[in-house]
Formats: structure tokens, C-alpha cells, sequence
């Protein structure tokens, strides 16, 4: 198995010569390192779609100058209005104390007027929050081509996933002699499962 | 080895095995079980004589729905399979062949009957799809899969919550 700086390069399909080819090689019968190297595909797809390559900067002609610019006009605002507001500046030094002592006040208040939400509820051993409807499950369908449509299917009584585009399955697939045989569902260690492979 | 380490050995072997025995991950928390269906317009002789009749309450719910509605139905393969709080699991319905596998595990409890569980579709040793359906009883997730021999195959995954009574 190649070691894991491989395999992060291989899904980013950053390897090239005999490297490639090794991992490739080992890769064919690892179908979750496919799929991984799929999705990265994939995303690397969406964000090519949906962000430009590079994007100027809005203004680039004599950017630095306008900064200048900018920064002296506002330099040249600023004692404008400080001057501006000197007139009503005795009063407003008198108000604004008294206007956020009454604010804090009336914000103290109107907190002692609000009853936490566990004292609201009634107390019981359950409290019966309505299970609305969950949405529609998130579909993803690492094959290319292939699509996936949900819909819960009220006269069947099922939540149904209709999959298109999915390459048929060989005639030549005989159904094994064991397959309908009903087993006792007994408890066993994941660790034997069997996961796939080629 | 002296006395001593012999008795360190055999306490940590004891509490290993104690705490495999507690693990909560493998708690099993409902059952799965998995059909696989073939639905054709054809005929059904076309799937081989390894198959098995369908229910007639399967066939009336199937063929209530326009986009799964065939004339003939059979079934190809089934497992049951336990589900456990937080290890994964495989179901192999048509084994031992593992052209069709599924991949499950729980995600999260929705409500005491409701469950969202991870369901992964392999067809032909490749993942097809990746699922987060919420799963109640009696309402099974059912899936319309690829072509095979004129018809198609119904993939149906059917969630039964609780412990299995055959272990209780």
C-alpha cells in the first residue's frame, strides 16, 4: 500500500510517471480511494465552474493614488465636522450619560420579564417537541452520468430514489442458489464484515 | 515470568475482555433487512429459476406507484442484517455474489421511530449512491437500480427499530 503523502498527492492527481502508475495499479481494486479521488475530481470541477481563474482588483488603475487621495479628502472632512459639531456639543455631553444610564436600566428590566425557557415548559420526563416532517435526503452519486431523484411515495407507502443513467447489469449475472436463503440476523464483530473488494 | 507480572497479565486481560464485552458501539439498535426485487414487463422466466415469489402485499405496494409499477415481480436475494449504534455494516442480498452491497450505519435518532441512517448503494463492487434517508418502520426506502435482463432491480431497505426479539 503506498504511503499516505502517495495517496494524497494521487487523489489531487499531482502524481505523474512511474509513481502514478504504481499507485494506479494498487488503486483499481480500492473502490474508496476511487470515490475519494472522484469527489476530489468533482470539486475540483464546481469550483472551476463557479470561481474565475483570477479577478482584478476593482479599481487598478492608480490604485495607490486613490488610497491617497481617499485618506486626505477624509483628513480634510474630519475637522470640518468636529467643528460642526461643537455647537451642540455642551448639550450632548450633559444628555448621552443620562440617555445610556436609562438604557441599561430598561435593559435590566426587561430582562427580569423574561422567563428561561425551562421554567415556560411544563416539567415531565419528555417534553413533546413535534417532529416535523424531515426534508428530503442528501443524494450523491460518485459514478459519472449516473442521477439520483427522490420522492416519498405516498401510495406506496415508501420513500422511493429512482437512479438513471446507471450502466445495466450483465445478462451473463446469474442469481446465486443461496441468495433468497433468510438468515437469523444474529449480532457478530463489524471487524469480520467483509468489505469489498476487486 | 515471575508471579507478579503473570498476575498484572492476566488482570489486564481480564479488563480488556470486560470492556469488549461493554462496548456501547455494538448495542444493536434495530434490524435492516434488505430485498432486492426484480420488476419486468417481460418475462419473468428471464431472471433463471433461483428466485423466489413476492408477497402479494409487496407486489400491490410496488405496482402503486407509477414509476415502479411493472407486471411481474420476483425476488432475487434478501439479508437481515443488525444495526449497531455507531459500527457500520454491509448487507449482501444476492450472496454470496457482491454485486449488489449495501452500506449502512445510524447517523441520528429523528424521534423514538425515526431514525437517519448512512445507507450506501455498491452495485458491481462500485458505489453508486450515498444516502441520509430518514428510515421509519413499515415505510421502506426503495430503490430503482439498474437494468437486468429486460427488467430492473428494486432495491428495498426496510428498518426495523429496537432490539431484535429473537435476542432479547
Amino acid at each position: 500500500m503506498p504511503d499516505e503523502e502517495m495517496l494524497a498527492l494521487w487523489v489531487e492527481d499531482e502524481l505523474t510517471g512511474e509513481s502514478a502508475t504504481t499507485v494506479n495499479a494498487w488503486a483499481a481494486s480500492q473502490p474508496e480511494w476511487l470515490a475519494r479521488r472522484e469527489e476530489a475530481r468533482q470539486m475540483k470541477t464546481l469550483l472551476r465552474t463557479h470561481l474565475p481563474v483570477s479577478e482584478d482588483p476593482p479599481y487598478a488603475d492608480f490604485f495607490n493614488s486613490r488610497i491617497s487621495r481617499e485618506i486626505a479628502r477624509e483628513a480634510a472632512v474630519a475637522p470640518a465636522a468636529a467643528t460642526a459639531t461643537k455647537g451642540v456639543g455642551a448639550f450632548w455631553r450633559f444628555f448621552l450619560p443620562a440617555t445610556a444610564v436609562a438604557g441599561m436600566a430598561l435593559c435590566f428590566w426587561a430582562g427580569t420579564r423574561v422567563v428561561p425557557a425551562s421554567h415556560a415548559a411544563p416539567q415531565g420526563p419528555l417534553v413533546n417537541i413535534p417532529v416535523s416532517a424531515p426534508l428530503g435526503p442528501y443524494l450523491y452519486t460518485p459514478e459519472k452520468g449516473v442521477t439520483a431523484a427522490y420522492y416519498n411515495s405516498a401510495t406506496a407507502n415508501a420513500e422511493v430514489i429512482v437512479l438513471d443513467g446507471l450502466a445495466a447489469i450483465s445478462d451473463s449475472f446469474e442469481v446465486p442458489e443461496t441468495a433468497a436463503v433468510e438468515e437469523d440476523p444474529a449480532p457478530s464483530a463489524t471487524a469480520d464484515i467483509e468489505t469489498p473488494s476487486r | 515470568m515471575n508471579r507478579r507480572q503473570a498476575i498484572s497479565a492476566l488482570a489486564l486481560l481480564g479488563a480488556g475482555i470486560a470492556s469488549g464485552q461493554t462496548d456501547p458501539g455494538r448495542d444493536v439498535i434495530g434490524t435492516v433487512t434488505v430485498v432486492v426485487y426484480y420488476g419486468t414487463n417481460g418475462d419473468p422466466a428471464a431472471a433463471g429459476p433461483r428466485t423466489k415469489e413476492v408477497a402479494e402485499e409487496v407486489t400491490e405496494r410496488l405496482a402503486r406507484d407509477e414509476r415502479l409499477k411493472y407486471d411481474h415481480y420476483l425476488e432475487l436475494g434478501r439479508d437481515m442484517i443488525p444495526l449497531y449504534r455507531t459500527y457500520e455494516n454491509w448487507a449482501k442480498p444476492v450472496k454470496p455474489s457482491q454485486e449488489v452491497l449495501l452500506r449502512f450505519e445510524a447517523q441520528s435518532q429523528i424521534s423514538k421511530e425515526l431514525m437517519r441512517m448512512d445507507v450506501e448503494l455498491w452495485i458491481g463492487l462500485k458505489k453508486i449512491l450515498k444516502t441520509d434517508a430518514a428510515m421509519a418502520p413499515d415505510k421502506p426506502l426503495l430503490v430503482l437500480g439498474p437494468e437486468w435482463r429486460g427488467g430492473r432491480l428494486i432495491i428495498s431497505v426496510d428498518l426495523e427499530p429496537g432490539k431484535p426479539k429473537s435476542t432479547d
